[in-house]
């Protein structure tokens, strides 16, 4: 997200087990370009390894561009949470 | 000489128990992001080449906060910085430019492009606001040759039961009925 700032909303949820679900919807700069924003829905999973230690993995989907009308893009993405 | 060690050996008891003892909610709580990532887009020129764009990155961030709360969900006023690198190769499919010399003749130099942002906040059971900066590379123009920096103010909100069993991932298991 660092890199692709928009406009997003969402909601997550947490069960007790300690695995949670986002889920966020928005407009974002897809990039590489300063110009355009495209619609994108992300959607993440975490699920506890440790007490201190959690892994969350997610992907996106984006609208496709109007320049590239039949190609829909994504992204997907991995790495651990650790908490102390 | 052997009062002497009795009160030498009663001060070090306190010091040992003080050294292991156990973390509680009012101690500062730090939680740390590792992510790879990896997508398509389109480039995202309003005037530029139709293009496919492969990216794959790793970003970091880092949390602190003053406390965290039993279940894991850390509270009151916190700061968190982080950092993101892509490496991003585009590929040509046409020119769409309506004018000379808007889209690049070659294609757009495959190179790393950075990031990072910087967010404050305060944290409550039912409700979290952050608020920060954040500054990344793009490229102004399909013909640039080098990519820019630009910035974009950061604005979070969150409500409801942000403190309820599962908040986190270090929420302890619930007791047995």
């Amino acid at each position: 997200m660092i890199r692709r700032p928009g406009f997003y909303g969402g909601f997550g949820y947490g069960w007790e087990s300690g695995w949670g679900l986002d889920l966020r919807t928005g407009y974002y700069r897809s990039g590489p370009s300063f110009d355009d924003l495209q619609l994108r829905a992300d959607f993440a999973g975490r699920v506890p390894i440790t007490k201190q230690l959690a892994l969350r993995a997610g992907g996106a989907l984006l609208e496709p561009a109007k320049i590239t009308p039949n190609t829909f893009d994504y992204e997907l993405s991995v790495g651990p949470t650790l908490s102390f | 000489m052997r009062t002497r060690r009795l009160v030498l050996i009663a001060a070090v008891i306190p010091v040992v128990f003080s050294a292991v003892r156990r973390v509680d909610a009012s101690d500062p709580a730090l939680d740390a992001d590792l992510v790879g990532y990896g997508g398509t887009s389109s480039g995202g020129w309003a005037c530029g080449p139709s293009a496919r764009v492969r990216y794959a990155g790793a970003a970091a961030n880092a949390l602190i906060a003053e406390r965290r709360s039993a279940s894991g969900h850390v509270e009151g006023i916190f700061g968190m910085v982080g950092a993101a690198a892509d490496h991003e190769a585009v590929t040509l499919f046409r020119n769409t430019c309506e004018y000379p010399g808007a889209c690049p003749d070659d294609s757009i130099p495959t190179r790393f492009l950075y990031g990072m942002h910087a967010r404050i906040g305060y944290a409550e059971p039912t409700f979290a606001i952050q608020g920060g900066v954040t500054r990344f590379q793009a490229w102004n123009a399909p013909i640039s040759t080098e990519p820019s920096f630009g910035w974009f103010p950061e604005i979070e909100l969150r409500i409801g039961n942000l403190d309820g069993p599962t908040a986190s991932p270090v929420s302890e298991p619930p007791p047995p009925r």
